[in-house]
């Protein structure tokens, strides 16, 4: 009888510790939710790889890069214009390895006709920083290409188990969290129409920055390895693949690169449109059509430049 | 490794479950390994360094134990390799680059061990594996406990797993791990920040509060993760504080703070040198000369010098240290003298019985030892300069004004845990609370660690202070 009671007892509190961190679990998620930044309003780029998964998955054409894709191209436009189904899944500073990741998370829901990826970080051999891994990371959902992303991306300071766990890297805003912390706890209104941020603002070009020579113009051996492993699952997908050069003013791209990513191109069979030259076919005014004075498209310059592109991307879809 | 890594987290968690699966007489190798894995993630050198001192001791007891005649010489000859072994990869002389882990920890463990074994206290332990098991024990491995090879050793064999003893285990190494993320970090960013403004005596003055509540929080962190490591093997380690900010005298401070190394030097530097032929000798002429009372003090004031020198030492071969050293010996010296004087006031006054009395000494020893502390981190030279800055250039409207280098928010969750810190002192440690209500502080302090803790990306931790020492 006494064994009896003990034993009892002792499930009743086995009970009740699991209970107990069941509840510090559930404390611990709500504020990871509270601390995690929020993206609307300001740093809109943070919430861009999360919206994609609020998306029908039933898209034409998906376009891979960094901010030359998702100021520049407008998937709304192509819709309209050429009854494409477009989605951008591009972010700041993303390399051409977070491209492939993206891809292939991408290829779990849905195989588009057509992947269009900007070449633009085909120079790229680390990642820019911490903060715009994080922009990258943070809402990409769990599969094993978010595993890998992390490990390829990843600064020397960081660990994975701060993205599995991103508490224990934002526990630290407790003494900076504002409003919309509390107004967004639920979840945040998307920032992006498809992948596509849209400015209204207009900073005209003024003057371009002088460029400079460089001592190597040689691409990325670790971009164009990715840039490759996008190639060959396009082609076992049956999937269209185009090189596109954004038609922003600078960063500068230089002569030797295009005549690589143009060798790339003849060599592999795959379009690659530069539509720094089309700026006149285009018909951008980089006085009124730019929001940062050259570097990005705002919205007119954008529609223009989608209509453009998305007489080529048609005529490659045919 | 660091104390506070998921690494350290993992290694104790593989080595408990390991210890409790494997047969009950072949447990220790579970610590053995723990141990090795410790020890070597501080580099090759440092492995063999540690291994190196634990053979040599283990052959000079077991040796001891052999033999019958020149056991004391080869007892000195082996506390002499010790001490020298010590200094030289403590203080470089004869530099490999790196100072060993834990070295003034685990070397005094050695010694005291031989030395017992040379009393015959106990007999020489004969599996080497298991000494290493013991003295290398990795919780006590960044900062001590200094401990006494039979607390430590409590048979493996006979421990069994109780949950009672487990969950006070657990508790006691997230307490730890709380008070070094929560409040050490943040206290650490603070002095310095205070440290830099030294030709400020607001600063100064500011840093000695703020030095003493960083040292202690983040020694006692460690002490805290060590012995709650300890009793998840059901190994009962020595505690090494005792509220020392309730201590009303430096004497009373002493045998409350690091108390492992007040004992071990106790026994093994201060009875010792009372009672040695050198000492006795002379008592006896002091006897003659000066009479009775003089001679009932001469051994304790000398062993009490020695005694000084050598924790002075203990703590780092500069003048600052060893100056510090002396002047704790001179204030508890002068204390010893003016006892008789003291119980006169304290019986001819009543107030003294009150407790308001009581918090003036608590006070009083805090800043004298506060005082004495700065040679911790100044020269002799900037120590004077220190003072004289604190007497010359103190405004208290400055208190306020001044950068501490974090926060307002930090520095209120500081002052806030540090009143919790206050009030869990107050309540009695022996004290029964249910397993539930100690898991619920466990997730609270879990909670609290994760939210407000010092870690992560673009905040490079601080070592353990002790473990420079």
């Amino acid at each position: 009888m006494k064994e009896k009671n003990l034993f009892t007892l002792n499930i009743k509190m086995l009970i009740k510790i699991f209970g107990i961190f069941v509840a510090l679990i559930v404390l611990l998620l709500m504020a990871q939710r509270l601390l995690m930044p929020k993206y609307t309003g300001k740093m809109a780029e943070g919430a861009l790889t999360g919206e994609y998964y609020e998306s029908k998955k039933n898209h034409d054409v998906i376009f891979f890069g960094d901010s030359e894709v998702y100021y520049n191209f407008s998937p709304e436009v192509l819709n309209e214009e050429y009854g494409i189904n477009a989605y951008i899944r591009g972010n700041a500073n993303q390399t051409m390895w977070q491209s492939y990741y993206l891809l292939m998370d991408t290829l779990r829901y849905e195989t588009p006709k057509a992947v269009v990826v900007s070449v633009a970080s085909l120079m790229k051999e680390e990642v820019e920083g911490e903060a715009y891994n994080r922009m990258m990371l943070d809402t990409m959902e769990w599969s094993e290409y978010k595993y890998s992303c992390i490990k390829e991306s990843m600064t020397e300071e960081e660990n994975v188990i701060s993205y599995v766990f991103p508490i224990f890297r934002y526990h630290s805003r407790w003494n900076e969290l504002s409003k919309d912390d509390f107004k967004y706890f639920f979840g945040e209104p998307n920032v992006s129409k498809d992948g596509y941020l849209a400015r209204k603002e207009v900073v005209p070009l003024t003057r371009l920055p002088a460029v400079k020579p460089l001592s190597d113009y040689e691409l990325s051996q670790k971009a164009l390895e990715y840039l490759d492993k996008i190639k060959e699952i396009c082609e076992e997908k049956d999937i269209k693949l185009v090189l596109v050069k954004s038609p922003s003013q600078y960063p500068y791209w230089y002569e030797e690169w295009d005549a690589a990513v143009v060798d790339y191109a003849s060599k592999n069979e795959i379009l690659y449109v530069n539509l720094l030259e089309a700026v006149d076919e285009i018909g951008l005014d980089f006085s009124v059509d730019t929001f940062d004075g050259g570097k990005h498209l705002n919205m007119d310059g954008a529609t223009k430049n989608t209509k453009y592109f998305g007489e080529l991307l048609q005529k490659e879809l045919e | 490794m660091s104390f506070v890594s998921f690494e350290y987290i993992l290694l104790l968690l593989a080595c408990v479950i390991m210890f409790y699966v494997l047969p009950k007489k072949v447990r220790f190798i579970s610590v053995f390994i723990g141990n090795i894995v410790f020890c070597y993630s501080f580099g090759f050198t440092n492995f063999v360094i540690v291994y190196g001192s634990i053979l040599i001791t283990y052959l000079a007891a077991v040796v001891l134990s052999k033999i019958i005649k020149y056991r004391k010489s080869l007892c000195l000859i082996y506390v002499a390799i010790m001490i020298f072994m010590l200094f030289n990869f403590k203080y470089q002389i004869f530099g490999v680059g790196i100072v060993p882990m834990a070295i003034s920890f685990y070397t005094l463990t050695c010694i005291g061990y031989v030395i017992d074994v040379y009393r015959g206290k106990y007999k020489a332990e004969i599996n080497v594996f298991k000494l290493a098991a013991v003295f290398n024990f990795f919780p006590i491995m960044v900062q001590g406990p200094i401990c006494r090879y039979d607390e430590v050793s409590s048979d493996f064999v006979k421990v069994k797993f109780d949950f009672e003893k487990f969950t006070s285990g657990v508790k006691r190494i997230v307490y730890g791990v709380f008070k070094k993320l929560v409040i050490a970090e943040r206290l650490g960013i603070a002095f310095e920040n205070l440290s830099k403004m030294n030709d400020d005596g607001t600063a100064i003055f500011l840093n000695i509060f703020v030095y003493a509540l960083y040292l202690f929080t983040d020694f006692s962190a460690g002490i805290d993760i060590a012995i709650g490591s300890g009793k998840l093997f059901g190994i009962k380690l020595p505690e090494n504080f005792n509220k020392p900010f309730f201590a009303t005298s430096i004497s009373d401070y002493w045998r409350r703070w690091h108390m492992s190394l007040g004992l071990w030097l106790r026994d093994y530097v201060f009875y010792p040198v009372s009672f040695s032929k050198v000492v006795v000798s002379a008592n006896k002429v002091i006897r003659g000369k000066f009479g009775n009372a003089a001679a009932r003090k001469f051994p304790v004031y000398i062993a009490t010098v020695v005694v000084w020198f050598v924790t002075g030492i203990w703590h780092g071969a500069t003048a600052n240290f060893i100056l510090w050293g002396m002047l704790n010996c001179v204030v508890v010296i002068i204390s010893l003298e003016l006892a008789p004087l003291y119980k006169k006031f304290n019986k001819r006054f009543k107030f003294t019985e009150g407790r308001v009395y009581g918090v003036f000494r608590c006070v009083r020893t805090f800043m004298l030892m506060g005082v004495l502390r700065m040679l911790d981190y100044n020269t002799v030279g900037g120590y004077f300069k220190s003072l004289w800055l604190m007497i010359s250039d103190f405004h208290i409207s400055k208190i306020f004004d001044m950068s501490l280098g974090i926060a307002t928010a930090d520095v209120v969750l500081v002052l806030v845990c540090m009143f919790s810190l206050f009030v869990i002192s107050l309540i009695k440690k022996d004290r029964k609370r249910g397993i539930i209500a100690s898991y619920a502080m466990i997730a609270i302090m879990i909670f609290a660690t994760v939210i407000f803790g010092m870690y992560g990306i673009g905040y490079e931790g601080k070592e353990f202070i002790y473990i420079k020492y």
